[in-house]
């Protein structure tokens, strides 16, 4: 086990390489650079800007260097000091940006991911092994609805419901008092309030999908020769159901993790604006139209690290649930 | 007949039924079985006649949606007590007491039905822990010790090793042990060794049979296979459809067989000499269609109109045990089981063993020195750490219009040898010669160097048949598809006359051409397997591989597509490799047999003459493993002790002597060569003139001359 884990870790290298790479370079690939907006913007301000101060300005952010160069210093910063660069936009380090965000969605995915696995395994479990029962009805025809929901909709909805009978305030992660605030016991408090819409809305449709895959998975399982040979030797049924065919109906789907894992982070922008969150997801929108390379690029570099120790992390997680894989 | 007090299991009236779509599926129906204390209970019939079903009822464990509707199963687990088995819940704590603690099951596929997630002493040993309040350590120490029982080496290792490392013989073993740690008074066995090799096979029933005389143990055994009946059967119950059709002890229904049913299986064993097999006509019908009257009346041989269709025969006792269910038993019954007509047949000289020696024959493949390797690699850029030599250095000829056999347990590389020669792998050494038109013409092909022309006309003259008839077929594409695709990409055949010749060899394998249009789910096994061989034969090939083609086919299924075979073969002059691990098969059906070991030849012969004379102490084995279905011919069995040597990493000298029991040093050293010991016969043994080996035991043709002394 700890060799494989090794052995992982060392090829996660070349990947995190050539994911920099590329992060850097499609950054680089629109025309035009940051210094090229600053100019637009003072000519619409009716300033004249000279060809001298626009060098002077490529020249005072290092864009001025070959591209080569530009990314040698960008990731050696990153990795000698955590400097991700600064963000030209907002004209701060991409580290104070990025990291409370980072931290926030990072809790909102956990937390959204708890939940699919605390509601959606029960129910599949219940939908396999009373097939065809008025329960696995229920729970396919909500798991429909689930699935087919847009998720912003379901946003709108859920804000309208916590105003009109909460009486909480809408949007956001934290009430207004608190969002400059220092974090106190009350901040967390107020966040954990906060939190419950969007951990619902981006796990919904989540935990319909998990509860199919599940019941799907399950049932070929179930009339597979271990779980009767596990019948015979007089084991209670749901502990049998636990023990054996669950572990091995959890195979697929844990293999699929890393892939929820990306989509909470990136694929959660437009219900994080329609929130608006305090996540990443609306930053980097903002980052990528503005041009902000630096700020875009440590995003795109930061979630592909994820996804990389997303799959990591489902890949031990596999090879503890499957000896097969461990053996290999 | 046995007293109350000596029951086990009294199995009464039982009933068992499959609500489906299209109606009920009677899978039991009606069937009366008593096990007796510390005796062994055979049920023996073709697939989905109810046996496993009837084993499954027992404990409960049928599959949904079936569920027993009628019936008693009384288990007197001491001859005091009495419980109706089938009047518990079945995940009641009553019953699940007595699932694997009073009676434990094992199954047909030991890989299946272990789960790889878990280690075998987890799996074991909890067993031990939800039937009794034992410490970990001592559930350890009980696992540990029935490991030991049941045979296997290293006990305390194998404790924490996964099922998926172990082979099929040794997972079997351990499927065993965890059937019997909690000492069950009843073990029941549902085809516990059709997945095996013949040695593994034989080495396991050895091995319960020894165990039930020492744990005073009942054996209710599932089996399709008379041959495993007649090793370790006291009783037998013949089932067809879910009803048993005759029972008795086994020596009663083996020597002399009542039920026309009986008498057709135990005919459609596949022998030596035997021409044409009297197979059994058609399949077991779907038990949706049960036919009326006689539920066999379909297909037995002396069915007579107006009366097996219409009067459903009772169970009739005939002597102390013995009953059977035919109406031909019944006190002035007008039927008469006579010789049937399709017996004639058997003596069609077309059919008969060729007597013309194969020597005598124009080389139509000729082998030399082939080898396959595969490269083993591992670590970090997948290096290349060794090569698992699965043929490695072998020699032979096959001759125009014979058929050779080739056997050898599986990891022999019998299979490797035959997609070879399918040019499926490329060979690292040695060389492939095919000569169209014999050897003699000139014209020849290397299948590793192929020019334009021959690279079209090679696949043509060489065909496949596959094992497996679920697997080898495309369910998306029609029969016409299947087999027509074959003259469509071979520019043999288009449009009108595509359908033509499709047709053409629907009807020459036995199938309706009306079924043009038809899926493959449609058909049966056997039918599939028709599929098969007209898919093969459909470009006039010359040769064709056959690669276990009927191991996955009941018995009687088994005996018609082996008469088609053979059938096709005189018709078209085809010659077929055969590869098999069933020796009854290869000796029925080859005129030369080759014997293989750890990718190389260990014995080539005339089929006669291997089976007659064998010089190899492996061939030795191999046939004494074969089971007789005639109780009273038990030979000596050399026990083949371990598993077939790695071919990554063959022993030094012979291959064969770490397991050989004549080894001597010089084996340890020298690897034999194949040399011939006649101009005919060659063996790769050092000592192959010294050893005196044991023919194969046989008499299943005592049996065919007693069937008719009966009314």
């Amino acid at each position: 086990m700890v060799r494989y884990i090794v052995k992982r870790l060392l090829l996660m290298v070349p990947t995190l390489v050539a994911i920099s790479i590329v992060s850097f370079t499609i950054i680089n690939l629109p025309p035009g650079d940051f210094v090229d907006r600053i100019v637009a913007q003072r000519l619409t301000a009716g300033e004249a800007v000279t060809a001298q101060e626009a060098a002077d300005l490529r020249a005072f952010y290092g864009l001025d260097r070959s591209v080569g160069e530009q990314y040698v210093v960008w990731v050696s910063n990153i990795f000698v000091r955590g400097d991700f660069g600064r963000s030209f936009r907002w004209d701060l380090p991409v580290r104070d940006l990025v990291w409370e965000r980072m931290a926030l969605t990072l809790l909102l995915s956990v937390s959204s991911l708890l939940f699919i696995w605390v509601v959606a395994i029960p129910i599949g479990i219940f939908s396999a092994v009373r097939r065809y029962s008025l329960g696995d009805y229920i729970a396919t025809f909500l798991g429909f609805v689930g699935v087919s929901i847009p998720n912003f909709l379901l946003a709108l909805v859920l804000m309208f419901i916590s105003f009109r009978y909460f009486g909480q305030s809408v949007g956001g992660l934290f009430s207004p008092q608190y969002i400059n605030a220092p974090w106190s016991l009350a901040k967390i408090l107020d966040l954990l309030g906060h939190l419950w819409i969007p951990m619902i809305v981006l796990g919904t449709a989540g935990t319909a999908s998990l509860v199919r895959t599940l019941r799907a998975n399950l049932l070929d399982e179930l009339s597979r020769p271990y779980v009767t040979t596990a019948r015979t030797k007089g084991l209670p049924e749901s502990w049998l159901i636990v023990k054996y065919p669950l572990r091995h109906a959890l195979n697929p789907f844990v293999s699929d993790l890393n892939g929820i894992f990306v989509d909470l982070v990136s694929g959660s922008t437009i219900v994080a604006v329609v929130l608006s969150l305090q996540t990443t997801g609306p930053l980097l929108l903002d980052a990528l139209r503005s041009e902000d390379m630096f700020l875009a690029g440590s995003f795109i570099m930061l979630m592909s690290m994820l996804a990389v120790v997303g799959t990591l992390f489902s890949d031990i997680l596999l090879a503890w649930l499957d000896p097969r894989i461990r053996y290999r | 007949m046995v007293t109350s007090a000596d029951t086990l299991l009294d199995i009464r009236n039982l009933h068992v039924q499959f609500p489906t779509d299209h109606g009920v599926v009677k899978a039991v129906d009606g069937v009366d079985l008593m096990i007796a204390r510390g005796r062994t209970v055979c049920v023996v019939g073709e697939s989905g006649c109810g046996k496993s079903v009837t084993a499954r009822a027992i404990l409960q464990v049928i599959d949904a949606p079936g569920r027993i509707t009628a019936g008693s199963l009384f288990f007197s687990a001491s001859p005091e007590t009495r419980v109706d088995l089938a009047a518990l819940p079945p995940r009641g704590r009553q019953l699940r007491s007595i699932r694997g603690r009073e009676i434990a099951m094992i199954y047909q596929e030991p890989m299946s039905s272990l789960s790889p997630l878990y280690t075998i002493g987890n799996q074991i040993s909890e067993a031990i822990r939800w039937h009794s309040p034992v410490s970990q350590q001592e559930a350890r120490q009980r696992t540990i010790a029935a490991l030991e029982q049941v045979g296997i080496p290293q006990p305390q290792e194998l404790f924490d090793r996964y099922p998926f490392t172990l082979s099929g013989g040794m997972r079997q073993r351990a499927m065993i042990a965890m059937a019997l740690v909690c000492s069950p008074k009843l073990l029941i066995a549902d085809e516990p060794t059709t997945a095996l090799d013949v040695t593994t096979q034989a080495n396991i029933l050895d091995l319960l049979r020894k165990l039930q005389a020492e744990l005073q143990m009942s054996l209710l055994w599932i089996t399709h296979d008379l041959g495993v009946v007649a090793e370790i059967a006291h009783e037998v119950a013949v089932m067809y459809l879910g009803k048993i059709v005759e029972q008795g002890t086994v020596e009663q229904v083996l020597h002399s067989p009542n039920h026309p049913y009986t008498r057709a299986l135990l005919r459609s064993i596949p022998r030596r000499g035997a021409g044409r097999l009297a197979a059994i006509r058609g399949n077991v019908p779907s038990p949706q269609q049960r036919p009326g009257g006689c539920l066999f009346h379909t297909r037995c041989d002396f069915a007579s109109t107006g009366l097996c269709d219409r009067v459903e025969p009772a169970m009739i006792q005939l002597e102390d045990g013995h009953s059977v269910r035919c109406l031909a038993y019944v006190p002035h019954s007008p039927l008469r089981l006579e010789q049937p007509p399709a017996e004639a047949a058997a003596t069609d000289p077309h059919l008969a063993f060729s007597d013309l020696p194969a020597e005598g024959r124009p080389v139509l493949l000729a082998v030399e020195q082939l080898k396959v390797h595969f490269p083993i690699q591992r670590g970090f850029f997948n290096r290349t750490t060794g090569h698992v030599r699965a043929v490695d250095g072998v020699s032979f000829q096959i001759y125009a219009g014979e058929t050779l056999g080739l056997v050898g347990e599986s990891g022999c590389g019998k299979t490797t040898l035959g997609h070879t020669l399918m040019r499926l792998y490329a060979p690292t050494a040695g060389e492939i010669r095919y000569y169209p038109r014999g050897k003699a013409d000139g014209d020849t092909m290397n299948p590793a160097h192929l020019n334009k022309r021959q690279r079209k006309q090679y696949p043509r003259e060489l065909r496949m048949i596959f094992q497996d008839p679920y697997g080898s077929l495309n369910p998306r594409l029609s029969i016409l598809e299947i087999i027509g695709e074959v003259l469509k990409v071979n520019n043999l055949a288009q449009g009108r006359e595509l359908e033509r010749r499709v047709r053409e060899l629907m009807a020459k394998v036995g199938l309706s051409p009306d079924y043009l249009h038809r899926y493959p789910h449609a058909f049966s096994g056997g039918q599939r397997q028709r599929i098969g061989i007209a898919r093969a034969l459909a470009p006039r090939p010359a040769l064709i591989v056959a690669d276990e083609p009927v191991s996955a086919l009941d018995v009687s299924v088994q005996a018609q597509i082996l008469n088609l075979l053979k059938e096709l073969q005189s018709e078209f002059s085809l010659t077929y490799l055969f590869i098999s691990h069933d020796l009854n098969v290869v000796s029925h059906i080859s005129d030369r047999v080759m014997v293989m070991y750890v990718g190389r030849i260990v014995e080539l012969a005339p089929t006669q003459t291997l089976f007659q004379r064998p010089q190899h102490p492996y061939t030795e084995a191999l046939l004494s493993a074969v089971l007789s279905p005639d109780p009273s011919v038990r030979p000596p069995r050399i026990q083949l002790e371990g598993g077939v040597a790695d071919p990554a990493n063959p022993p030094a000298g012979c291959a064969f002597h770490p397991r050989c029991r004549y080894a001597q040093d010089r084996c340890r050293h020298e690897t034999p060569a194949l040399r011939p010991v006649t101009s005919v016969h060659w063996v790769a043994c050092h000592f192959a003139e010294e050893l005196t080996l044991h023919p194969m035991a046989l008499a299943v043709s005592t049996l065919q001359t007693q069937e008719s002394d009966r009314p």
